[in-house]
C-alpha cells in the first residue's frame, strides 16, 4: 500500500495508474494535511510525496511523518526549485528521506526503488 | 541696474556734494567781495564828493573876500575889477562877474573893465538853444535871480555861458551894504576845471567818475568829458542817483557798460558825485574763480563718469564672463578663466572655476558610479529573474513530462481498451495540451519580443467572444471549483479574435489559480468611454500596489515559488493588449483580491448585422452529458462547447434526469457505467417522459461489443460511441442526429 501525496491531478492520476498496473495499491492525497489525516487513518508502509505543493508543502508532510511514522519509507519526488539555496531534493534528503527522484522519472526508477526499499 | 550705472551714481554721490559747497564757497566770496567793493566805491565817491565840496567852499570863500571889497563900498567898480583880475589870476578857467540888481554885469574879470557884456536875465533862454547842449539852459540867469530874490549865496546847475559860449557852473553870493544887497558877485567856473579835478583825485582804474549837477545832467566826467558835458547820465544810474544815498547798485553807463555804481550828494552843493565800476572789472577774479570752479566741477565729473565707465566695465565684463562660467557649469560645461583686472573678481573666478570643475569631476563620477551600480543591479536583477524562469520553467515542463512519462508507461502496459488506458491517454490529452500552451506563450512572447507576431484582425463582438469561451471552459468543468459569473453587453472591436481568446483565457486562468475553491470570479465586459472594456475579477489575495506596477513584467511572478506559472501569462496579456492598441491594468477590488482591466479600442458595428443567434454555429444544439468521470465529462463538454454547441453536465443518472427536464436539451450523451443507475435506465426514464421522443439520445461506453450496441438501441438510444470518444465521431454522431 502506498500512500501518495501530489497536488497535480494528472500526474496523480498517471503515477497511481502506473503503480495499480504494477501490482501496488495506491491512496492519493492532493497535499500534506489530508496524507498525515489518511495515514493516521491507516497506516502506509510507503510514502510517496511532491515537495511542491500549495497548501501544505512536502516539507511539513515529511517533518511529521518522520516525526509520527518513523518506520514509514519516504521517497520524495521534484520537479526542481530551492529552498535557503539547497536544492529541494538536497533538503528533503537532509530531512531523512529514503529516496529521492528527480521529476520527470522513469516509472521503473520508481519501482526499482520501491523494490530496493523493500516496501509495499 | 547695470553696474556701471552704480558706479556713475557713486561719482555723481561723491562730486554733487562738493561742487554745492565750492558754489556756496564762491557765492560767499562773492559776496563778501561785492561788500568790500562796494565799501571802497562808496569811501571813494564820498571823498570826490568832499574834494570837491572843499573846491568849491574854496571859491566861496574867495568872493566872500572879494564881496568885502571896500572898494564896493564907494562903487568903485574900476578899482573893484582892478581887485578881481589880480584874484583871479592864479585861476584857471574862473572869472567872476558883478552885476547889479538889474542883473546887468558890471564888472567881469575876463574882460577888460568897461567892455560890453551881456545880461544874464535877459539873454537867458531855455535849454535847447544851443545846439551843442541841448539839454543845458543858455545863459545864467536863474542863481543871479535866486541871489536877489532870497539874498542868500546860490551853486548853480550846469549852463551855457552867454559870455564864454562853454558850459559852466556858477557860485553867486549877494554882495550886502547898510542890509540891502547892492549887488551879486559870481564866480563863473569851467565845467572843464571839475574834469580836471575828478582826474586829479585819481580815481579807481578804469572807474568812471561823474559830477551830476541837481538836474540830472553831467558837469563833468573823469574821462571823456568834453563829450559828455550836459547829458544825462545812463537811465538806470540816474534812476539810482536820484534816489537817497546808499550801496552800489548794478547798472549800465550811457555807453552801455555794465558797472556796479555809488554815488554821494552833496549837501553844499546839491550835486551828485557818481563812480561807476565795470563790472567785467570788478568782479573779474570773481568770474574767474567761478570759471574755473565750474570748468573744475566739469571736469572732475567727466573724468569721474568717465572714470566709472572704464572701471565699471573692467567690473562688470569679468562679472558677465563669471556669469558665463556659472551658465556652463549649470550646463555641466568646462568654465572658461579669464583673467580679470579686479583681483577679487578674478579669484571668485578661479574658485567659481575650481569649484564647477570638481562639480562636474563629482557629478560625472557620481553619475558614473550611480549607472554602474544601476547596470550592475540591473543585470543582477535579470540575471536572478533569468536565473529564476529558467528554474521555473523547468519545473513547469518537467510536472507535465512527469505526467506524460507516467501516462506513457501506463500506456505501454496496459490493454488499450482498459480504462486505465483511456485515463492514461486522456492525461497524455490535457497535458500535451498544457505543454502546448505553454510553449505556445513562450513563442508568443518571443515573437512578440522580436515584433514577429502579426494580428489578423477581424470585426467581432468581444461581449459575444467572451461569453462563448467561459461557456466553453464551464462546459469542461473548469469553472467548477468557483462561482464564476458573466455580465456582457455587445461591444465591438477590430481585433484578432485568437489573441483576445488568448488575452482572456489568460486572465481567467490566472483569477481562476488564484482565487480558492467556492469563492467569486466575475467576469464582465462593456463599453466605457469608446473603449471595449474587459474585467476579470478574482477573490485572491490582491495584489500590493508595489507588485501591481511589476506584475506584467516578464517572469515576474507573484506568490511563492513556483504557484504563479511561468510569469509569462500577464506580460502576453500586456504585450497583446497593447499590441492592439489597449492597455491592461490590474487594482486591489473591494473585499481582497483583484480587478484586472483590459481596454481595447471599440470599432463601429459592422453595417451589415449578421441575424441573432449567428453567434451559434450553424447546427449547434443544447447537449446534455451525463458522465461520472471528471476527465470523460470535460473532455466532452469542452469539445461540444468549442463547436458551439450549448452544454449542460450531471454526474449521475439522477441529476442528469433531472436537468433534462428542466432543460429540454436536444441531445443527451449518457454513460452507461453510472454510479446510482446504468445508462440503460436513464435512457428508458428520458424516453418515458414528456417530450421524450424529440430528444436524441447516445451512449457512452467502453465496450464495443455488438451485444451492447443492441442493449443500448434496446434501451432507446439512437447512437452509440465507444470511448474513448473522438471528435469525429462526436461530429459525426450528431451529424446523424439531426
Amino acid at each position: 500500500m502506498i500512500l501518495l501525496v501530489e497536488d497535480d491531478a494528472d500526474q496523480r492520476l498517471a503515477l497511481k495508474l502506473a503503480l495499480e498496473l504494477a501490482g501496488y495499491s495506491v491512496r492519493e492525497a492532493a497535499h500534506g494535511g489530508e496524507a498525515l489525516a489518511l495515514q493516521r487513518e491507516r497506516a502506509s508502509p510507503v510514502l510517496i510525496t511532491d515537495i511542491f505543493m500549495p497548501e501544505s508543502d512536502g516539507f511539513e508532510a515529511i517533518a511529521a511523518f518522520r516525526r509520527e511514522f518513523p518506520e514509514t519509507k519516504i521517497i520524495a519526488v521534484s520537479g526542481g526549485g530551492q529552498r535557503a539555496k539547497q536544492d529541494y531534493l538536497a533538503s528533503a534528503k537532509l530531512m531523512g528521506v529514503d529516496a529521492t527522484l528527480q521529476k520527470p522519472f522513469d516509472i521503473e526508477a520508481l519501482l526499482d526503488t520501491l523494490r530496493a526499499l523493500n516496501a509495499g | 541696474m547695470r553696474l556701471r550705472s552704480h558706479l556713475i551714481v557713486l561719482v555723481l554721490a561723491a562730486v554733487a556734494p562738493l561742487l554745492a559747497f565750492a558754489v556756496f564757497i564762491v557765492v560767499q566770496d562773492l559776496k563778501q567781495q561785492r561788500e568790500i567793493l562796494d565799501r571802497g566805491m562808496r569811501d571813494t565817491v564820498r571823498a570826490l564828493s568832499s574834494a570837491i565840496d572843499g573846491e568849491v567852499n574854496t571859491s566861496l570863500a574867495l568872493l566872500e573876500t572879494l564881496a568885502a571889497a571896500a572898494a564896493l563900498d564907494g562903487g568903485d567898480l574900476k578899482t573893484f575889477h582892478q581887485i578881481c583880475v589880480r584874484a583871479m589870476q592864479a585861476r584857471k578857467g574862473a572869472y567872476v562877474t558883478l552885476f547889479d540888481v538889474s542883473g546887468k554885469p558890471r564888472v567881469n574879470s575876463s574882460r577888460p573893465f568897461g567892455a560890453a557884456l551881456p545880461n544874464p536875465l535877459r539873454g537867458t533862454r531855455p535849454p535847447g538853444a544851443d545846439l551843442r547842449y541841448p539839454n543845458v539852459p543858455l545863459g545864467g540867469g536863474d542863481p543871479v535871480k535866486q541871489v536877489l530874490e532870497t539874498g542868500r549865496p546860490v551853486v548853480s546847475d550846469l549852463f551855457i555861458s552867454l559870455v564864454t559860449a562853454g558850459p559852466r557852473i556858477g557860485l553867486d553870493i549877494p554882495v550886502v551894504r547898510q542890509g540891502r544887497v547892492r549887488y551879486v558877485l559870481e564866480m563863473s567856473i569851467d565845467a572843464e576845471e571839475f574834469a580836471r579835478l575828478l582826474v586829479e583825485q585819481r580815481p579807481p582804474a578804469d572807474s568812471l567818475l561823474a559830477l551830476v549837477d541837481r538836474k540830472g545832467l553831467v558837469i563833468a566826467r573823469n574821462v571823456d568829458s568834453a563829450r559828455r558835458v550836459g547829458t544825462p547820465l545812463g537811465a538806470s544810474l540816474a534812476a539810482h542817483a536820484a534816489e537817497p544815498e546808499g550801496g552800489s547798485r548794478v547798472g549800465r553807463t550811457a555807453e552801455g557798460v555794465d558797472v556796479y555804481h555809488v554815488f554821494a550828494r552833496s549837501r553844499l552843493t546839491g550835486w551828485t558825485t557818481s563812480l561807476s565800476m565795470p563790472k567785467s572789472d570788478a568782479l573779474a577774479s570773481l568770474t574767474e574763480a567761478l570759471a574755473l570752479l565750474a570748468g573744475g566741477a566739469a571736469i572732475a565729473v567727466l573724468l569721474g563718469l568717465l572714470a566709472a565707465l572704464v572701471i565699471g566695465k573692467r567690473i562688470s565684463v569679468p562679472i558677465s564672463s563669471l556669469a558665463v562660467s556659472a551658465d556652463s557649469l549649470a550646463r555641466g560645461e568646462r568654465a572658461q578663466l579669464d583673467v580679470s583686472a579686479v583681483r577679487e573678481l578674478e579669484e571668485l573666478h578661479r574658485a567659481l572655476v575650481t569649484a564647477g570643475m570638481e562639480v562636474r569631476e563629482g557629478v560625472a563620477e557620481r553619475e558614473r558610479r550611480r549607472l554602474a551600480e544601476a547596470k550592475e543591479a540591473e543585470a543582477h536583477a535579470a540575471a536572478r529573474a533569468k536565473d529564476e524562469f529558467l528554474a521555473v520553467l523547468s519545473h513547469e515542463l518537467r510536472n507535465p513530462l512527469a505526467a506524460l512519462s507516467s501516462a506513457a508507461h501506463v500506456l505501454k502496459m496496459a490493454d488499450p481498451a482498459s480504462e486505465t488506458a483511456v485515463k492514461a491517454r486522456r492525461v497524455v490529452e490535457r497535458q500535451t495540451k498544457h505543454m502546448s500552451r505553454l510553449v505556445g506563450d513562450l513563442l508568443d512572447v518571443s515573437r512578440i519580443a522580436v515584433g514577429k507576431l502579426a494580428l489578423d484582425r477581424e470585426r467581432f463582438d468581444l461581449g459575444e467572444a467572451v461569453g462563448r469561451l467561459a461557456s466553453v471552459w464551464r462546459a469542461s468543468g473548469r469553472f467548477e471549483r468557483h462561482e464564476v459569473s458573466l455580465e456582457t453587453t455587445p461591444v465591438w472591436v477590430d481585433a484578432d479574435r485568437a489573441r483576445v481568446e488568448q488575452i482572456v483565457a489568460n486572465l481567467l486562468d490566472n483569477a481562476l489559480k488564484f482565487t480558492p475553491a467556492g469563492k467569486a470570479v466575475k467576469l464582465s465586459v462593456k463599453e466605457e468611454d469608446g473603449a471595449a472594456v474587459l474585467r476579470v475579477a478574482d477573490q485572491g489575495r490582491g495584489i500590493s500596489a508595489e507588485a501591481a506596477g511589476r506584475i506584467f513584467d516578464l517572469f515576474v511572478q507573484e506568490g511563492q515559488d513556483g504557484e504563479g506559472g511561468l510569469g509569462i501569462g500577464l506580460a502576453l496579456v500586456k504585450r497583446l493588449a497593447e499590441m492592439h492598441g489597449g492597455s491592461v491594468s490590474v487594482a486591489g477590488a473591494d473585499g481582497g483580491g483583484s480587478v484586472f482591466t483590459v481596454r481595447l479600442p471599440s470599432a463601429p458595428q459592422p453595417a451589415v448585422q449578421e441575424p441573432a443567434g449567428a453567434s451559434r454555429p450553424r447546427g449547434a444544439r443544447s447537449v446534455l452529458i451525463v458522465e461520472d468521470n471528471d476527465d470523460a465529462r470535460q473532455m466532452l463538454a469542452e469539445e461540444l462547447a468549442l463547436d458551439g454547441h450549448e452544454v449542460r453536465v450531471a454526474r449521475d443518472g439522477s441529476s442528469g434526469l433531472a436537468l433534462a427536464g428542466e432543460a429540454q436539451p436536444d441531445i443527451a450523451l449518457i454513460d452507461i457505467g453510472l454510479p446510482d443507475m446504468d445508462g440503460y435506465e436513464v435512457a428508458r426514464r428520458l424516453r418515458a417522459a414528456h417530450n421524450g421522443q424529440r430528444i436524441g439520445l447516445v451512449a457512452l461506453t467502453g465496450f464495443g461489443q455488438p451485444d451492447d450496441q443492441r442493449r443500448a438501441i434496446d434501451a432507446g438510444f439512437d447512437a452509440h460511441i465507444v470511448k474513448p470518444v473522438t471528435a469525429e465521431r462526436l461530429k459525426q454522431v450528431l451529424a446523424e442526429l439531426r
